[in-house]
């Protein structure tokens, strides 16, 4: 994998749209009607998204050991063979469809006026973070999306600003699938959905869950096209930002599913993490891999 | 009225329980320890890496030789290229022609990769900030990158394995006690994922390790017909 796409991912999530956020809390951001199909930009959003959340709900049980969640996690994908069919469609309708617009888009908009519009949609999203927030019990993360809301959508111009973030109150981000983590309800199996993108059956859940608490999966503003066109918005103007940097991931990884599937691994583990600094006593114990087996030595590698 | 200073029975008892108590803790806390010497190491390389990405007065055959050499200079290349392997490791005998086809491909693999995308980042601000030790052999090195334009920067780890004989220390000939095993970007461990990938085209080819091989082959082909060049709008 290419270490670019991570930054790149993380760049785009993490400071034009500054709240750390999950993937699958993503694809419930877009959850509306017909503008589902430009989902599939999230089976492309780096799980590296939700690699620095301040607010972090507590882990589940099984994500408490990095090495051994892996590899439980991997021998999850039971459907794998349909999972990778699915990929490859997603991968397509990308190519064709929202690549395409979101090329056009990043034309006419510039950089910064683009991660003001994802601030936008960020601030929309509010309500589904305030109500797992409390779902996890977290008080302290519920009244900072609170004063967020209030602050961005007043004098940061509806979110365009995080004038909020200025004042002392950092972006988080958490989604349902943290929540019912919490709770101890397992990933179940890995499942590749067609234009979500990855998934657990738990995170699945989670984002039918968080499209409930979203605003504009309902459609209850007149004339009925604004808020499937707000839909479609947010996930061209989310796609753009990772314009050519996407490539790098199939380009450089000799089994982009796989990437993909650990990348999203990753991206939930940490985002179950209660801390933000690394514990360094979650990384796997390499001591149990027997290298010597191997026979590899430096002078092999440098030579 | 003078106080009595001189320490009651049970007051030594409490000293002495005090002390141990003193001497366990540092005794296990003792891994947690900052690393000063694996700081300076990775300041160290940052700067390196960046003069060589960013010196505009080489050709980059020139630089691309150079990063190669400290590239691999610096990965753990005992540990690693097994890691990657996954369970497949086991199966490739010290000697086995596959073995020394892998070491070769992984080496082209990650210069080539490396050279052309990091380039993108030799701009950017990279900090260390702490570190930590895990036991006598692994210290995890924390840091940041914040990439250009943005405002908020991002989490950069370097998990390193101090070389046997070596103890580290600040400079530069004893800061080559350590290899990287791996970098987290954001959260992500870059050798984790890379193995995930590596395992499912082996395990997907019913175990053949040419078939890795092919694969590796097909990626240096295909990033020789790219050339550096500006990505598109962001």
């Amino acid at each position: 994998m290419d270490i670019s796409a991570w930054i790149c991912y993380a760049q785009g999530i993490e400071a034009e749209r500054p709240s750390p956020m999950t993937r699958a809390a993503l694809i419930s951001q877009t959850a509306s009607g017909a503008c589902r199909l430009a989902l599939l930009l999230l089976m492309l959003l780096p799980a590296a998204a939700c690699a620095s959340n301040g607010e972090k709900p507590a882990p589940a049980a099984q994500d408490a050991q990095q090495g051994a969640a892996q590899s439980a996690f991997e021998e999850q994908d039971i459907f794998e063979p349909f999972n990778r069919y699915v990929f490859e469609v997603n991968i397509f309708l990308d190519d064709f469809l929202l690549k395409p617009m979101a090329t056009w888009y990043a034309g006419l908009l510039p950089p910064f006026a683009r991660a003001g519009v994802g601030r936008f949609f960020d601030n929309l999203k509010s309500p589904v973070v305030l109500t797992n927030n409390l779902l996890q019990g977290d008080r302290d993360a519920a009244r900072t999306t609170l004063t967020r809301f209030a602050i961005n959508s007043s004098i940061g111009f509806l979110g365009f600003l995080d004038i909020a973030a200025e004042r002392g109150h950092p972006p988080h981000k958490t989604d349902f699938g943290q929540t019912a983590g919490g709770w101890g309800v397992p990933h179940g199996p890995f499942l590749m959905l067609p234009f979500f993108g990855p998934a657990t059956a738990r995170d699945a859940l989670g984002i039918g869950v968080d499209a409930a608490f979203d605003p504009l999966s309902y459609n209850l503003i007149s004339p009925r096209w604004i808020l499937p066109g707000l839909s479609g918005w947010r996930v061209v103007n989310a796609r753009s930002q990772y314009l050519g940097k996407l490539d790098s991931l199939y380009g450089t990884s000799v089994d982009p599913y796989a990437s993909m599937r650990s990348l999203y691994f990753q991206s939930r583990i940490n985002a179950s993490m209660r801390s933000e600094e690394l514990d360094v006593g979650d990384l796997p114990d390499i001591d149990e891999f027997d290298f010597d087996a191997f026979g590899a030595d430096e002078s092999d590698f440098s030579r | 009225m003078k106080a009595n200073t001189s320490p009651s029975p049970r007051g030594r008892l409490a000293t002495r329980l005090l002390l141990c108590a003193c001497a366990l803790f540092a005794l296990f806390a003792a891994p947690a320890r900052a690393d000063e010497a694996a700081e300076q190491y990775v300041m160290d390389l940052v700067a390196r890496a960046v003069a060589i990405l960013d010196d505009q007065e080489e050709d980059e055959e020139t630089r691309r030789e150079a990063f190669r050499t400290l590239l691999l200079a610096n990965v753990d290349g005992r540990r690693l290229p097994a890691f990657l392997l996954g369970q497949y490791a086991r199966q490739l005998k010290p000697d086995d022609e596959q073995k020394h086809a892998y070491l070769h491909l992984l080496q082209e693999f990650m210069t080539r990769i490396y050279f052309v995308r990091l380039q993108e980042y030799a701009d950017d601000s990279i900090k260390v900030t702490g570190s930590r030790a895990r036991n006598e052999r692994e210290v995890v090195v924390f840091g940041t990158i914040l990439p250009d334009g943005r405002k908020r920067p991002l989490s950069l780890n370097w998990w390193l394995l101090r070389q046997e004989g070596g103890e580290g220390g600040g400079d530069g000939a004893e800061s080559e006690s350590f290899r990287i095993f791996d970098v987290q970007v954001a959260g992500i461990w870059l050798a984790q994922e890379v193995r995930a990938g590596f395992v499912s085209v082996i395990r997907n080819n019913q175990g053949s390790f040419d078939a890795l091989l092919a694969h590796l082959r097909s990626r240096i082909d295909a990033q020789l017909e790219t050339r550096p060049s500006g990505t598109e709008a962001q």
